[in-house]
């Protein structure tokens, strides 16, 4: 083999210049020398030579011209080589272009998804100059309140914490320096409004803005105008601005919209202005029905406490764009150090300790307001695990197809050598033909992944309670994406056959006869390159099944917890009193009525309500110190807190295994102790059995006493503390993957709450009636978060039901691709050697030892492939620990029963070769070579 | 040194080959021996030396390599191949057929 000729073959441009360059120089001084020779002087010789030598860089430009037109052509004469001859063999070609795509696709589709999640960037101007304030310390802080409404990636409770969640008046203090940032705004989602005034009541969702907010993202009004300062303003008029889309399904687009009063919270509000369509939210799940003036808060969010202003009361986010002339580390430097001291002083003792070293960072808002990102982004991930393996193992099976299909193209290969083609430029032109394939598959591929992509995102958002604003679109990432992809398959799969089919012994391929010199397994009984790949698609596809077999197993396990009450025939629905106007006892109150009206109807077998649904994702924790230890000790424990209604356990069938469920009683002392002027009397709490075997140390439950944490906060009422007046068996709170905590009960004393009423038969054909009760107590009620229990369980398990079942079918597909690559290469074995089995039947041979003989390398094959395939998966699922539940990632039942099902479809795949070679006919055989 | 005959590309490439049949030789050599053996009639300028010489090198009929030249110098050599041999032979045969088929027409006269 050539190898300067090779290496000539994909000379780079650059080392050609230089290369022609040196030529020249040569040439010049070679002529100076003569002109020397001759009698001249030296400048008379260079200047001499020079004249002769004529123009040098139309020379240089010749020659540039002579590589560079040669490229394009070649190129070009390639691809309409290699067009030709897919042509000839469409079925090769569709096969392998069809693998491709769907290799391809779903590779596209997969990460289409994730540059929308991680790359979407805000639809206002200038996105990269808008920052988020956060917060960091070696230490979480001590706060009033901490509020965290999703809006940001926050950590407040973990190891190394950080949030977004900042107070009010230091807010209010960067505010008021307008040396360093040209715009300043708060925000904070906090709860939904009731809005009523335009047909029947409904919820919105709201985010509290402060007056310059519009203006810091550079949002403008589609119509009407949008806040300004001096919006802002307790004794402002209370305006609110409407998103695009709300406004279009709400007031149906209509200007009169403009100017309209409208109800929140039974509160007048008038109507300013719509944004413009193109923002939606900040964050990516969030839509936000409308804005309302931070101000306006007292009004609205009911409990209001004045207390919620303070510099221990963590709720607002930031956001800002520094001054054009200053560095954002100078004005990071500010506020961090404005953050520090104020911290450190605290409303009656620090929030951080100095030795926490809080500190504040601006970070770049589209990164900083990760929000749900990274509970989308995981399955994606894994996702795209499975995909790039299945696209590994299509490009396995396609290189097996060219390298079985190189073995037909020897004669023309050969020939094309004998005349003095260099190898190289057949190398470049059977990549060229891989590259083709594998663009057509890209391309083809783009269609199935757009598809895909919208059924994706459409199956997500269906379970969602908020709409999802996640577009997958075609952007020039992703086109790149697939353009890249598609070009390194059409290497990666067309390398080794463009250099093995061109690697050939002129005579012995040129001579009549099966030349299977590509293959080369002329005479070997080893492994082929052939048999390499297909085990190696084996052990991939082993990877991807294990994979979605441990997926399968967690959402198994997921599905058939048990959570410690019934799911089955439960309705939920949300309401809140408050936003209405109702006050104090009057919400209890409504609730005792709704809840005697539920009853009574036809098909409800309980009813009861309480903070919160169970497993809805909503959670209350508290800390105190441990039962039987004085009120003072510092000895701090957790449990986690549900408020409930009377009859909750009855309704939710949890056992109640000691004492008795709350008294009316025990609302009264409840209810004392949640007004302004606590009682004396602790307040009666119902606990899980978790929190008696953990915080009772064995000592009898009922009447032991507990009380809150905090006793030296001084300005607080004094707590009583809790009783407790019985024992339940243990419940799942917020998730299905949470373990159960130690909890207690205490009996729901205002607020908004929940309903929970056990049906007869299906929990949503009582809602019409549910909804009359409702609205005859009052009309301005809205209800929300309707479902069954079961429907909120599986909207918990949408992310990992999704994420299982494609991993099953991209598992299915690897299994699929693996096996007809099996098939593929007994079948072209048990072509190749007819003549042999032809023989040896012919000299006594029966079916079985011919079907030995040719199912022995496939046994091989399953064999060396399943062993790779379980050693590489155990490996590679470490990786998806976090996912699991349940089951281990190296979970041996799984991993045999995945490398069982390999190789029953394996051996099913070599049925029909096998059956072939035991049909040949010895005779027919023998007779053609 | 006589009036510069004009070359067409084909005819030069047949010289190159022909010159190149003796031995490897650099571009400045093989421009030389063709004007020392047509005795200075055909000056070969490098700016058509050198494309001829590349185009030929990309058909494979020649092929180069870098080497140090008499001088100690590095110089790019070229030298006949396998393949140009056969188009060189191909060449000669036709370079006579036609100048012997011109030689005819010109005879009458």
């Amino acid at each position: 083999m050539n190898f300067k000729r090779l290496r000539q073959a994909f000379t780079r441009p650059a080392s050609q210049e230089n290369d022609s360059n040196d030529e020249l120089r040569f040439h010049l001084e070679k002529e100076i020398e003569k002109n020397i020779a001759s009698g001249m002087s030296p400048d008379e010789a260079r200047r001499q030579a020079l004249i002769a030598f004529g123009g040098i860089q139309q020379t240089r430009e010749s020659l540039r011209e002579v590589h560079r037109g040669r490229f394009f052509e070649a190129l070009l004469q390639d691809l309409r080589y290699g067009w030709r001859m897919l042509r000839k063999s469409p079925a090769f070609t569709i096969i392998a272009v069809v693998t491709l795509a769907l290799g391809i696709g779903a590779n596209t589709a997969i990460f289409s998804l994730i540059d929308a999640v991680v790359f979407r960037s805000l639809p206002i101007p200038d996105p990269s100059g808008l920052l988020i304030f956060q917060w960091r310390a070696s230490h979480g802080p001590e706060t009033h309140g901490y509020m965290n409404f999703g809006e940001c990636e926050d950590q407040s409770d973990q190891a190394h914490p950080f949030g977004c969640s900042l107070p009010l008046p230091f807010f209010r203090e960067v505010e008021a320096q307008n040396n360093v940032f040209s715009h300043i705004a708060g925000f904070a989602s906090w709860q939904d409004l009731d809005l009523s005034g335009n047909g029947p009541a409904t919820m919105v969702r709201n985010l509290f803005v402060s007056g310059d907010y519009f203006p810091t993202l550079g949002v403008r009004a589609y119509t009407g105008r949008l806040f300004v300062a001096s919006d802002d303003r307790p004794e402002a008029a209370p305006v609110v601005v409407l998103n695009y889309g709300y406004w279009q399904s709400a007031f149906g687009g209509s200007p009169s919209a403009i100017g309209k009063t409208i109800k929140l919270n039974g509160r007048p509000f008038t109507i300013i202005g719509v944004t413009e369509p193109k923002f939606d939210a900040l964050t990516l799940a969030n839509k936000y029905d409308v804005w309302t003036p931070l101000a306006r808060r007292p009004d609205l969010i009911p409990h209001w406490r004045e207390r919620n202003d303070q510099m221990d009361s963590f709720w607002i986010l930031v956001i800002g764009r520094v001054k054009p002339e200053v560095p954002v580390e100078k004005a990071q430097a500010a506020v961090s150090l404005l953050f520090r001291n104020e911290m450190i002083k605290g409303v009656n003792k620090p929030v951080f300790k100095a030795e926490y070293s809080p500190s504040i960072e601006l970070k770049s808002a589209p990164r900083g307001m990760g929000g749900s990102q990274k509970s989308t982004l995981q399955p994606l991930y894994v996702l795209m695990l499975c995909v790039g393996v299945v696209l590994l193992i299509a490009c396995a099976n396609v290189a097996g197809l060219l390298l079985a299909r190189s073995t037909s193209r020897q004669k023309e290969i050969a020939v094309r050598l004998a005349l003095g083609a260099k190898r190289g430029r057949i190398i470049a032109q059977l990549l060229t033909e891989s590259v083709l394939l594998s663009g057509t598959g890209g391309l083809l591929g783009l269609v199935i992944a757009i598809w895909s992509a919208k059924a994706l995102v459409t199956m997500w958002a269906s379970h969602s309670y908020r709409p999802m604003t996640l577009e997958a679109h075609l952007d020039w990432r992703v086109l790149a994406f697939t353009a890249g992809v598609s070009l390194l398959t059409g290497f990666v799969f067309g390398l080794a056959p463009a250099f093995r089919g061109s690697d050939i012994g002129l005579t012995s391929s040129l001579k009549a006869g099966n030349g299977d010199a590509a293959m080369g397994t002329q005479k070997r009984r080893g492994i082929t390159s052939g048999g390499i790949l297909v085990s190696v698609q084996m052990a991939l596809a082993i990877v991807v099944l294990v994979t979605a077999g441990l997926l399968v197993r967690t959402l198994n396990n997921l599905k058939s917890l048990d959570p410690g009450f019934e799911t089955r025939n439960l309705l939920l629905f949300g309401v809140d009193p408050r936003l209405a106007g109702y006050k104090g006892p009057q919400i209890d109150n409504l609730y005792r009525s709704l809840q005697e009206k539920f009853s009574a109807l036809p098909g409800v077998k309980s009813t009861t309500y309480s903070w919160m649904p169970l497993l809805s994702g909503g959670l209350s924790a508290t800390s105190f110190h441990r039962p039987g230890t004085p009120i003072d000790s510092k000895d701090q424990v957790d449990a986690d807190v549900l408020p409930v209604g009377p009859k909750f356990f009855a309704t939710m069938h949890i056992p109640i295994l000691v004492g008795q469920d709350f008294t009316e009683a025990d609302f009264a002392a409840a209810a004392l102790n949640g007004g302004d002027k606590p009682g004396s009397a602790p307040t009666p709490v119902i606990v899980n059995q978790l929190f008696v075997k953990k915080y009772l140390d064995g000592k009898e439950p009922v009447g032991q006493l507990f009380g809150d944490a905090n006793p030296d906060e001084p300005g607080d009422p004094t707590y009583p503390g809790y009783r407790i007046v019985g024992v339940v068996g243990d419940a799942k709170y917020n998730q299905l993957r949470r373990e159960i905590m130690p909890t207690f009960y205490q009996p729901n004393i205002g607020g908004d709450a929940f309903f929970e009423l056990r049906t007869a038969g299906d929990p949503t054909a009582l809602l019409p009636a549910i909804r009359h009760i409702v609205g005859q107590e009052n009309p301005d009620l809205a209800l929300f978060r309707i479902s069954s229990a079961n429907e909120a369980i599986d909207r918990q398990l949408v992310n990992d039901r999704i994420t299982a079942q494609l991993a099953s079918f991209f598992g299915m597909l690897a299994l699929l691709l693996a096996c007809l690559g099996l098939y593929g290469l007994l079948s072209y074995e048990v072509t190749r050697r007819t003549r042999e089995i032809g023989i040896r039947m012919a000299i006594g041979a029966r079916s079985h030892n011919v079907v030995r003989l040719v199912m022995g390398k496939a046994l091989l094959l399953i064999a060396v492939g399943a062993i790779a395939g379980m050693a590489v998966a155990l490996g590679v699922t470490r990786l998806l620990t976090s996912f699991l539940y349940g089951v281990k990632a190296g979970d041996p039942i799984t991993l045999l029963a995945v490398a069982a099902l390999l190789a029953l479809v394996a051996l099913a795949a070599c049925y029909i070769p096998a059956r072939r070679a035991t049909k040949v006919d010895p005779l027919v055989a023998l007779r053609y070579e | 040194m006589g009036d510069q005959i004009e070359l067409l590309q084909g005819t030069l490439d047949l010289l190159i080959l022909k010159t190149l049949a003796l031995e490897p030789m650099h571009g400045w050599g093989i421009a030389q021996r063709i004007q020392q053996i047509s005795q200075d009639v055909l000056q070969v300028g490098q700016g058509s030396l050198y494309p001829a010489l590349h185009r030929l090198e990309q058909r494979g009929w020649i092929g180069s390599e870098w080497s140090t030249s008499d001088n100690n110098r590095r110089a790019k050599f070229y030298s006949l191949t396998r393949a140009g041999k056969s188009q060189l032979e191909k060449e000669l045969g036709e370079w006579e057929r036609l100048s012997a088929a011109i030689a005819l027409v010109l005879q009458q006269s």
